[in-house]
């Protein structure tokens, strides 16, 4: 009798412990752009609001412009990317923004799918990434995932309880850490995030045909396909997408194409010489560095992407209904400012 | 397996559990399987030589008890037999000391096997050392590598523990363990087997094997301990850490006050470290009423050199006088060099010198227990001057103080300042252990000397070591709270029969604020260089 009371006692201590937890964790998170803004700066957006919804990692975070996709095309589209975005976090963005978001089409970027997510070196772009995204069953899946990919060397309770993880923070909080409004933008960039920075590259040719593929890591496949079949459970469109970058080349090209061919589904390669050309990417001006357009390159990715998936999968031109166009607006507004200040 | 781990937590939640719930009878096996699941998970590769030290400790004591059992057999017959009483006496004597021979050889034997591995484990970098001076005399070229040998856990508190018990069992002390699984628990307890204490047989051996209920106080009890253990450890330790590596990484970048100040916080880290690892040791063994020997008694209130080294690691302490210094002291060699003594240098220094050289050899015993640098053997001489000092001149003065009443040495004031006095000797000492070596040792107390800027208390770098101004503010906040919670203790007041009596919420509330200050201001997690305890390298 003794013992069940004190084990009661222990169950109501530690239910107390997890109530402060909650309490006091978001405080202690890191507020960077990789937590901010494709967790809490996504569910500031409407419920069901957006036609297409971009999965990716860094070049995806900077290189995709949904407002100029908006302003040239009048698609509601978001962007759920984050920096290192591993291939695990890359599956539970897409599931949890399907609870949350309706989307025609679902597009993901799977240029992480070559090798196997290094743990140790991007630990805290992992975190970062994960920390805010509210606890789910989907969590705990993407969790356990993460401990075993890792070989156990994230610890479990870091992931579980990210005041582990942030604890250290203590001595740096401000009175913002208390309130994350303080650190949005409401949206605005619909999860871009806006790299004016300019870097001049040297073209270089790296796309030359070969009939060769580049092996996939098989964990990292493992996550890319589970996306792919997820979106084809739900019936909702899915496409693989690669933005422009120096590094790529023809090898990784197949691989990608055959695994959209053996899924039936549409590949879009920026690289591809003929759409590289399309594009018009002034090499001195639209980069960030060589594997990432910067918020100008986004222009015209936007542009060419745009008109692609509204072609090819009947996105919806929305800029005529006023209960969201007003909204759209408003930001491409402060988007558009935001970028001439940029230029400035 | 760290105990500064989620490892550990849900090793010791499962640990309690299975205790619990296990019969009474069978509890000590789950001890003795948790004590072997924690030394395996923590050490696969070298559980051999614990194996080593428990089998040959074991049998030895057997055989010494079958010996002291025969010679009392033997002694009752000839007492019943008819013989002139000198004779009986005579040979008593002659049966005692044939026996006593047989039992010097058990005794030695199973001594020189498991102190031979530990002094290969521990000191092979001291003896390659030599053989590699003397090698290079005959040939400059060739250098002997020092041997890369990893310590297995705990083995020198096992080493001596077990000893312990053997010479315990060789003095007929009590018999010996006839059950070898039963002997194996005491020497591989979990809570004990990292850094002690080194406990005795008969004072814990009964409470292993008894099973113990469930006490709701006495476990909470032992919960508290473990999170005090867990705040000195975390919060107060590892972040005094921090200050000493970053001056031990590149000590010529900073002032003598600096390296003064980092003498200061290795003091700090390694009382918190060990005496945390202890509380939480014996917080352990309280939750399932083991009460193991208290290895610590607030030695920063000493107010001798002598009673501070009764009041830190008092357990090794009290090994070292129960088997080496009663030994060497009760030995014919020594008695009669007591008798030499007080003929040839007076009654004063006759009486005092003798064991005065017994308590140098100790310290330094102690000094080179720690490891085998010189850095450690000047660590003992040192500790062994001030012992013999105290025994020798302190006395002396006493008795000119009482004839020509210098100072009043019943206040408090008198009282502070042996203790400061004491802190400043124990200061000193402290730059041997802290320096990597002898020699850097000897720098970092030149640069003290020569570079001594007390200005570096408002210029700033003090918060230029590893610990920014929050950092370092919250240290000295935890170590004030650490002195008040000493000076209650010292002053009899038991807190945490005192707290147990305060109302469930406030109690709880005062947990809550405990657990959660442990986890979010202490050193762990990636960034932090929160390494295992500090004498768990011992």
């Amino acid at each position: 009798m003794a013992k069940q009371k004190f084990l009661i006692k222990i169950v109501i201590f530690l239910l107390l412990c997890l109530l402060v937890n909650n309490l006091i964790s978001d405080t202690f998170k890191f507020k960077g752009v990789e937590a901010i803004i494709p967790t809490l700066e996504f569910y500031e957006l409407q419920k069901n609001s957006v036609d297409v919804l971009f999965i990716g990692s860094s070049s995806s975070f900077w290189g995709i412009s949904p407002m100029y996709m908006w302003r040239d095309y009048g698609i509601t589209s978001v962007m759920r990317a984050s920096f290192m975005l591993s291939p695990v976090v890359s599956e539970l963005y897409l599931k949890e923004s399907l609870e949350y978001q309706t989307p025609k089409l679902v597009v993901i970027n799977p240029q992480a799918a070559f090798s196997e997510y290094n743990y140790d070196a991007y630990e805290g772009s992992l975190s970062n990434s994960l920390s805010f995204e509210k606890f789910s069953v989907n969590k705990l899946s993407a969790i356990y995932d993460i401990y075993r990919d890792s070989r156990y060397k994230i610890g479990l309770h870091e992931l579980m309880f990210p005041i582990f993880r942030y604890h250290s923070r203590w001595s740096e909080l401000s009175i913002y850490d208390n309130d994350n409004s303080k650190y949005l933008n409401g949206s605005r960039t619909r999860g871009q995030y806006m790299v004016p920075t300019i870097k001049e590259l040297t073209f270089q040719e790296k796309m030359i045909p070969t009939e060769e593929k580049t092996g996939f890591a098989p964990e990292s496949e493992r996550h890319y396909k589970n996306m792919i079949e997820y979106c084809i459970d739900k019936k909702i469109e899915v496409a693989l997408l690669v933005l422009p970058r120096q590094d790529w080349n023809y090898a990784n090209h197949n691989a990608l194409q055959k695994l959209a061919d053996e899924y039936g589904i549409e590949f879009i390669d920026l690289n591809v010489i003929e759409i590289r050309e399309t594009l018009n990417l002034d090499y001195s001006f639209d980069y960030y560095d060589s594997t990432h357009l910067n918020v100008f390159g986004s222009e015209k990715a936007a542009a060419y992407l745009g008109g692609f998936i509204q072609e090819r999968f009947g996105i919806a031109d929305r800029r005529a209904e006023s209960a969201i166009a007003d909204k759209w607006n408003e930001d491409l507004e402060w988007y558009l400012s935001a970028v001439e200040k940029y230029k400035k | 397996m760290n105990y500064i781990s989620v490892y550990f937590i849900a090793f010791l939640t499962v640990f309690f559990a299975a205790y619990f719930l296990t019969p009474k009878k069978f509890r000590w096996i789950v001890l003795l399987a948790a004590s072997v699941f924690f030394y395996l998970y923590s050490q696969i590769s070298l559980a051999v030589y614990i194996v080593v030290t428990i089998v040959t400790v074991f049998f030895g004591a057997v055989i010494l008890g079958k010996i002291n059992a025969s010679l009392k057999v033997s002694l009752e017959k000839k007492s019943e037999e008819q013989m002139p009483r000198d004779d009986l006496k005579a040979l008593k004597k002659k049966l005692t000391k044939k026996v006593q021979n047989q039992k010097r050889i058990v005794a030695a034997s199973v001594i020189i096997i498991n102190f031979g591995i530990l002094a290969v484990m521990k000191y092979s970098g001291l003896f390659t050392g030599f053989a590699d001076l003397i090698l290079k005399r005959f040939d400059s070229a060739r250098e002997l590598q020092p041997l890369n040998i990893i310590l297995p856990l705990g083995i020198s508190f096992y080493t001596f523990q077990s000893i312990g018990y053997l010479i315990d069992v060789y003095r007929g002390k009590y018999p010996p363990d006839k059950n070898i699984a039963r002997f194996a628990l005491f020497v591989s307890f979990f809570p004990q087997i990292i850094q002690g204490p080194i406990n005795r047989y008969d004072q814990l051996a009964h409470q292993l094997y008894e099973g113990h209920p469930f006490d709701e106080t006495r476990f909470k009890m032992g919960a508290q301990r473990i999170m005090w253990g867990f705040f000195k450890k975390l919060v107060i330790a590892d972040r005094a850490a921090v200050f000493v590596s970053t001056f031990n990484a590149d000590p010529h970048s900073y002032t003598g006050f600096i390296a003064a100040v980092s003498v200061v916080m290795f003091m700090i880290q390694v009382y918190a470290d060990f005496s945390g690892g202890m509380d939480i040791s014996l917080g352990i063994a309280q939750c399932v009423g083991i009460e193991m020997t208290e290895n610590f008694q607030r030695p920063h209130f000493a107010a001798s050199i002598g009673e501070y080294w009764r009041r830190w690691h008092i357990t090794l302490g009290a090994w070292m006088k129960d088997y080496l210094l009663y030994p060497i002291t009760f030995s014919v060699p020594f008695v009669k060099f007591n008798r030499f003594a007080r003929k040839k240098l007076g009654l004063y220094f006759g009486k005092l010198l003798p064991p005065c050289i017994a308590m140098g050899v100790v310290f330094f015993a102690v000094g080179i227990w720690h490891g085998s640098q010189w850095k450690y053997v000047m660590f003992g001489i040192y500790n062994s001057v001030l012992v013999m000092f105290e025994i020798i001149v302190i006395p002396f003065i006493i008795s000119l103080n009482e004839k020509f009443k210098i100072v009043n040495t019943k206040t408090l004031s008198w009282k502070l300042f042996l203790i400061l006095n004491t802190m400043f000797l124990v200061f000193i000492g402290k730059y041997f252990a802290m320096a990597p070596t002898f020699s850097s040792a000897v720098e970092y107390i030149k640069m003290t000397v020569a570079d001594f800027n007390v200005l570096g208390l408002f210029n700033g770098s003090l918060y230029k070591m590893g610990l920014d101004v929050n950092n370092f503010n919250l240290l000295i906040v935890s170590v004030l709270l650490l002195f008040c919670v000493s000076l209650a203790q010292e002053r009899g007041i038991r807190i945490r029969e005192v707290f147990n009596r305060q109302n469930l919420v406030f109690r709880w509330i005062v947990y809550i604020i405990a657990v959660f200050s442990i986890i979010i201001f202490g050193v762990y997690g990636r960034n932090a260089n929160a390494a295992g305890f500090f004498y768990g390298g011992f």
